[in-house]
């Protein structure tokens, strides 16, 4: 028994070492050849979820890079644009969404350590993500932590066997076709009858996803690079149903001193939209016609960036 | 509790500690340590299930006892029936009901009656069908006078609910199981190691093969209307190997996790891909159950005695019988009724005794007449698993229809080939071991025992690292919900 507990106990030793010595050695290889470089025209950035990544198409706003990733939380967006500001000291200009659900709690923390997430995005970012946030996952969620990090071994050694440290694809102006919002706003317009608007400033405290906004607003200071929150557009039955005065005295509270840039009440047609959060490639072509045009007139120079925005509203 | 999941990594030394360093003194408790230990396994998926378990082992264990006791035949009988019927009737209400309620309103809807049926909104117990066949086997055996029934409740209970068999198998029967568990068991080193072996192969299957191949074969016949014939011919195979290294891989790991504890279960697989006919592929194929049937059901309906016309009518029996116990689905009977009609040529041929032994026993390579046999019995298989796959039956001719269309000729069209590739390149790997090794109880049994020792460990290192990498998204055993 002696002899097996012993062989046993030395084999599993061994195995844990390996797995920990190629998760080490794959993070290290990966981290020194990350690849996460623009074109030396690209002065502005946005970062983001989903809403940013459909509505700001990059190919209309010059010197612009869209960055932003669906279901990309900024626990993830953190070491992301650590890397981005390393690797292109050209950028002068960081603008980052800060939109309603970005206040719920669950919904917030789900995209830090829920398995779906966590499963994809922790493999892509393990190489940058420092030790003590990799505890709080740890902390979180033991299971999820652990099949991430062998998830994270294989992608590392497969982008090493295949030479392709590209990380610019974590990032992109995502064109959006489908074109629901009829049966959508139908469908919300049925189900929200008799029901209260929704509480979105819940514990904003306990929302580990905001402490990350926070160090990437200050990472950007360090840096001496303007940050701007901007608000991407989403429909009018959308934003009916959340509670747009929580969300003001929340985003008041914690970031008072950043700029906002709402773009929320931009008008879209419904077949503009891809759902009541997203628009589609028709609705991003026009916002973003429009949001290029603000900026030739000015709008990073303006004194009250949200009146300049709001008086150039189209009706 | 899923054996390939932290909670069982943290369970299965902690139960194995106890067993040999603080029960080793005496039988009773380690018996005693084995029943809590099952209870608490089974408890994790669902405690309200356990009570359902816990009546249905003191049901045979009663049962058992008044056949013993009977003073005739009749009442011997009578106690049989009534546990049979009462097994049956557990099994019936909770996996077979709601079948039967939606199946009869859909029948009287096509003669223009409505019925709204009545469905039960509970969850299927996890093992029923499993702890089920294993009393029924005790009750006929005792019936039969195969074996006397057992007085020791606590033993009684460790043969119906010992954790690695409880909840997929395989199905034990009291004459192999009960008297190893009333006996003192001593470790044995070289058992233990080769049972830390197969517990290593069925990893692999199922979280390398199986888990991996889940990914493509699930996207595939998610959206089957949207893929090309050749794409759905993956999606098929695919899933073949899903299937195979699921359930067999969850069977290496129960019976490799039943050694460490000095307790041998049945063998439930033996390389079935590599089969030379369907007869041959069903003796390889969760053996456990097929014997089950065989001993239970094909021989008392008079099994192959009463001429051609009988043999033809208890196979097909069997069949659907074994179909319908997979599932309340259409879609498991025709499984069952599709393996009745390919096994048909060797019963009626009386070939179905042919292939008793392994293909190219004793040769590394196989002759081209076995190749040809093999690759013939692998499609009749690939082709019944669809149905065995598919939501309804709809999808499965839907599915079948589209991989004989002219789509089968263009390349296939996967969303990650790099992930496929690696997976294809996995099974191929797999495929080789399962070949190596295939004159063995499971592949790894003596693979590599002539290489030097080091080497052997690398490999057996290289196993389990890739265990961890190539474990993704977690998937339930599909034979969970049997």
């Amino acid at each position: 028994m002696k002899r097996f507990l012993t062989k046993t106990f030395l084999f599993i030793l061994v195995s844990i070492a390996s797995l920990c010595g190629l998760y080490f050695l794959g993070n290290s290889i990966v981290r020194k050849k990350a690849d996460f470089k623009f074109d030396r025209s690209v002065t502005s950035v946005i970062i983001g979820h989903s809403h940013p990544e459909c509505a700001f198409d990059d190919s209309i706003i010059p010197n612009f890079k869209n960055c932003s990733y669906s279901g990309e939380s900024y626990f993830y967006g953190l070491p992301k644009m650590k890397n981005i500001l390393s690797q292109n000291p050209q950028i002068k200009t960081v603008f980052i969404e800060f939109t309603d659900n970005h206040l719920e709690k669950k919904v917030m923390n789900d995209g830090i350590w829920g398995e779906s997430h966590m499963l994809n995005f922790y493999p892509t970012y393990s190489p940058f993500i420092e030790a003590a946030d990799a505890e709080l996952l740890l902390q979180k969620s033991d299971r999820n932590f652990l099949l991430a990090s062998s998830i994270s071994i294989k992608e590392q050694f497969l982008k090493i066997f295949s030479s392709n440290y590209n990380f610019r694809k974590y990032g992109r102006y995502l064109y959006l076709e489908r074109d629901k919002t009829d049966s959508l706003v139908a469908q919300q317009q049925r189900s929200l009858a008799n029901k209260p608007k929704e509480i979105i400033n819940n514990n904003i405290d306990s929302n580990y996803n905001i402490g990350y906004l926070t160090r990437i607003i200050n990472l950007c200071a360090e840096k001496g690079i303007k940050t701007y929150l901007v608000r991407s557009p989403q429909h009018k039955a959308y934003r009916d149903q959340k509670n747009e005065a929580e969300f003001e005295a929340a985003r008041l509270k914690l970031f008072p001193e950043i700029e906002f840039l709402d773009f929320n009440n931009y008008p879209c047609l419904n077949s503009e939209f891809g759902d009541l959060e997203h628009l589609n490639y028709r609705g991003a072509r026009k916002f973003s016609t429009w949001v290029n045009n603000l900026i030739n007139d000015g709008l990073l120079m303006a004194a009250n960036k949200q009146e300049f925005i709001n008086s150039r509203m189209p009706q | 509790m899923l054996f390939n999941s932290l909670n069982f990594a943290i369970f299965l030394p902690i139960v194995f500690l106890l067993y040999w360093f603080v029960t080793n003194k005496s039988l009773k408790y380690q018996n005693l340590l084995l029943l809590v230990s099952s209870y608490f396994f089974y408890g994790c998926w669902d405690w309200r299930f356990l009570f359902l378990l816990i009546f249905s082992t003191l049901l045979d264990y009663y049962t058992g006892l008044k056949m013993q006791d009977a003073p005739n035949k009749k009442r011997k009988a009578f106690w049989l029936w009534l546990s049979i019927s009462i097994n049956i009737g557990f099994l019936g209400i909770f996996k077979y009901y709601n079948f039967f309620a939606t199946s009869f309103a859909e029948a009287v809807a096509n003669l223009g009656w409505h019925v709204d049926p009545w469905t039960l909104k509970v969850i299927l117990p996890v093992g029923i069908s499993f702890y089920t066949f294993h009393g029924l086997s005790y009750v006929i055996d005792i019936y039969k006078d195969r074996i006397k029934a057992e007085r020791n409740f606590i033993e009684y209970s460790v043969f119906v609910s010992f954790f690695p068999l409880l909840v997929a198998g395989p199905i034990e029967r009291a004459t192999h199981l009960l008297p190893q568990i009333k006996k003192a068991r001593t470790f044995d080193y070289t058992r233990a190691v080769d049972g830390l072996r197969q517990i290593l192969w069925g990893l692999f299957k199922k979280v390398v093969i199986a888990d991996q191949c889940a990914e493509f074969a699930n996207a595939i016949f998610n959206n089957y209307a949207d893929h090309s014939g050749s794409t759905l011919l993956l999606g098929a195979l695919f899933f073949t190997f899903q299937i195979y290294g699921d359930f067999s891989g969850y069977s290496d790991i129960a019976l490799g996790t039943a050694r460490l504890f000095g307790i041998d279960l049945l063998r439930n697989f033996a390389f079935p891909y590599f089969s030379r006919d369907i007869a041959e592929f069903w003796r390889r194929w969760h053996i456990s159950l097929s014997s089950w049937f065989k001993d239970y059901l094909y021989i008392p309906l008079g099994g192959s005695k009463g001429g051609t016309w009988m043999k033809v009518r208890n196979t097909f029996i069997i069949f659907l019988v074994s179909g319908f116990w997979h599932g309340a689905n259409w879609t498991f009977i025709i499984w069952g009724l599709l393996n009745a009609l390919f096994i048909m040529p060797s019963i009626l041929f009386n070939t179905n005794r042919n292939n008793l032994d392994m293909v190219a026993q004793g040769r590394v390579f196989p002759s081209f007449r076995e190749i040809i046999s093999m690759m013939i019995t692998f499609s009749l298989t690939v082709v019944a698993w669809i149905f065995f796959r598919a939501d309804n039956v709809t999808q499965a001719f839907h599915y079948l229809s589209k991989i004989f269309s002219k789509s089968l000729f263009v390349a296939p069209d996967l969303i990650n080939a790099r992930d496929c590739l690696i997976t294809v390149f996995l099974v191929l790997v797999f495929m080789f071991i399962e070949w190596m090794g295939r004159e063995q109880q499971f592949a790894l049994a003596r693979f590599g025992f002539k290489w030097p020792r080091l080497l052997r460990l690398a490999f057996y290192l290289i196993l389990t690292i890739s265990v961890f990498i190539l474990a993704g998204k977690q998937q339930q055993f599909i034979y969970f919900q049997f």
